[in-house]
């Protein structure tokens, strides 16, 4: 004999938009940084994206920052980065 | 509905049980069985299936029917469902920033604070020891709560947690309002919410005490509150829109009010008492979220630890004694009152 149990977990809402599909290269791609406001954020960022660059034959074309990393970024912020093919954030402290 | 099978209820099963699911708190729980939860849903009366918030970060549909399987593994009684539904309802609201509440380095929790005639009803404890142990409502809403957010927002921590330290309050976080004791009414009506009973949710840290044993006027009681408020280690430091929850036990109340001081009184004087020079805070925060007439303040100027008066909430819980606190703010977030609604009354 089992006990049926009710999982606490719910069902996930409908997803908000999908995932960008992955890029397979990189070579002539436009990249940006999206500083997200955690100390030192954006200068790691800026030097992972140089680097990728140099790597890859990308550009990088564009650093911005959000207002504070606990909220999201501004709507004029994510109109900025339209420009770019590929984005690079999420650095915590 | 998702329902899971286990060969018993005893508590190696169920804790083997929760750890292969990555579910609970580390502590040992009720088993959600389908008769638990519908008991508990009966209770309710209303819509078990409605979508009362969707929860960050995992985007979760906290349902009553959710919300009972939490409510039982965390220990509720069954008449409870109604306070935790409000109280949902509240953390889904957008200017709580769940998404960021769940998910920052900071140890936040949300506080959950009862009000009104759900107190008596549900047998919460709003006197000695409120914050304690001790009343099962307390201490199984503020769990259930906890579970709702671990288990239906994924606010587990190295997943949707991100929490450096964590802190005890992320277990359960409830107490109840001592209206009765309070001279300035009930805090739910001071917000303008005429319900007879109401919940509120303010993301903090634990709370920080004070305590004055010997005052007969209101502003030595209020300095040591103004004290507490007025650190570097906090984040209504460098974001100055956090919110402070000042929780007065009845006898600093009653001392501050006998001398003719109102609610608006403690707010303002706090506003007004707790505060650092702008260049200490400039020093120790770079990073800062401030208006720009803070920001214009030259460094030898004492700054506000909130940037309005209206960002002090007052109230009174607890009992005996001379021993109150003040709930610093996670900063960015507002703190949400909702009343509570029992849909069973209405049948």
């Amino acid at each position: 004999m089992t006990i049926r149990l009710v999982s606490p977990e719910g069902r996930v809402h409908e997803p908000r938009a999908p995932l960008a599909p992955a890029v397979p290269d990189l070579a002539g791609l436009r990249l940006a940084v999206l500083d997200n406001g955690k100390p030192h954020a954006g200068r790691l960022m800026t030097e992972i994206a140089r680097r990728i660059a140099a790597r890859t034959d990308a550009e990088l074309a564009l650093v911005v920052a959000k207002g504070t990393a606990a909220t999201p970024a501004e709507p004029e912020i994510l109109q900025q980065l339209e420009v770019a093919d590929l984005v690079l954030t999420g650095s915590a402290d | 509905m998702t329902v899971l099978e286990v060969v018993d209820e005893s508590p190696e099963t169920l804790a083997a049980w929760m750890d292969a699911q990555g579910w609970g708190d580390g502590l040992p729980v009720v088993a959600p069985t389908e008769a638990r939860v519908d008991a508990m849903l009966a209770a309710w009366g209303g819509d078990a299936d409605e979508v009362v918030a969707v929860l960050a970060p995992r985007d979760g549909e906290a349902t009553p029917r959710a919300i009972a399987a939490n409510a039982v593994m965390a220990g509720c009684g069954p008449d409870v469902l109604p306070v935790l539904v409000a109280a949902v309802r509240a953390l889904g609201h957008e200017e709580v920033n769940l998404r960021g509440v769940q998910a920052t380095t900071h140890p936040v929790a949300p506080l959950l604070v009862v009000h009104g005639d759900a107190v008596a009803r549900h047998g919460f404890n709003p006197g000695l020891g409120t914050f304690g142990p001790g009343n099962r409502a307390n201490a199984t809403v503020g769990r259930a709560l906890r579970f709702v957010l671990l288990h239906v927002g994924g606010g587990r921590p190295g997943e949707g947690d991100a929490s450096t330290q964590g802190q005890p309050s992320k277990y359960t976080y409830c107490i109840a309002e001592h209206a009765a004791a309070s001279p300035w009414g009930a805090y739910h009506h001071a917000r303008g919410l005429d319900a007879p009973s109401a919940v509120t949710v303010h993301c903090g840290e634990n709370p920080h005490n004070f305590h004055d044993m010997e005052s007969e006027t209101p502003e030595p009681i209020l300095a040591k509150a103004a004290s507490a408020m007025a650190t570097l280690g906090v984040n209504n430091a460098p974001i100055s829109q956090g919110e402070w929850f000042v929780v007065l036990c009845p006898e600093h109340a009653a001392t501050i009010a006998g001398r003719g001081w109102t609610r608006r009184d403690v707010q303002q004087f706090l506003y007004d008492t707790a505060r650092l020079p702008a260049g200490r805070l400039r020093a120790a925060f770079a990073g800062r979220v401030w208006p720009e007439w803070m920001e214009a303040t030259h460094d030898d100027a004492l700054v506000p630890m909130t940037e309005s008066v209206d960002n002090i909430s007052v109230l009174v819980a607890g009992g005996a004694g001379k021993h109150s606190c003040v709930v610093p703010s996670w900063g960015m977030t507002r703190s949400v009152t909702v009343p509570v609604d029992y849909p069973s009354d209405a049948r």
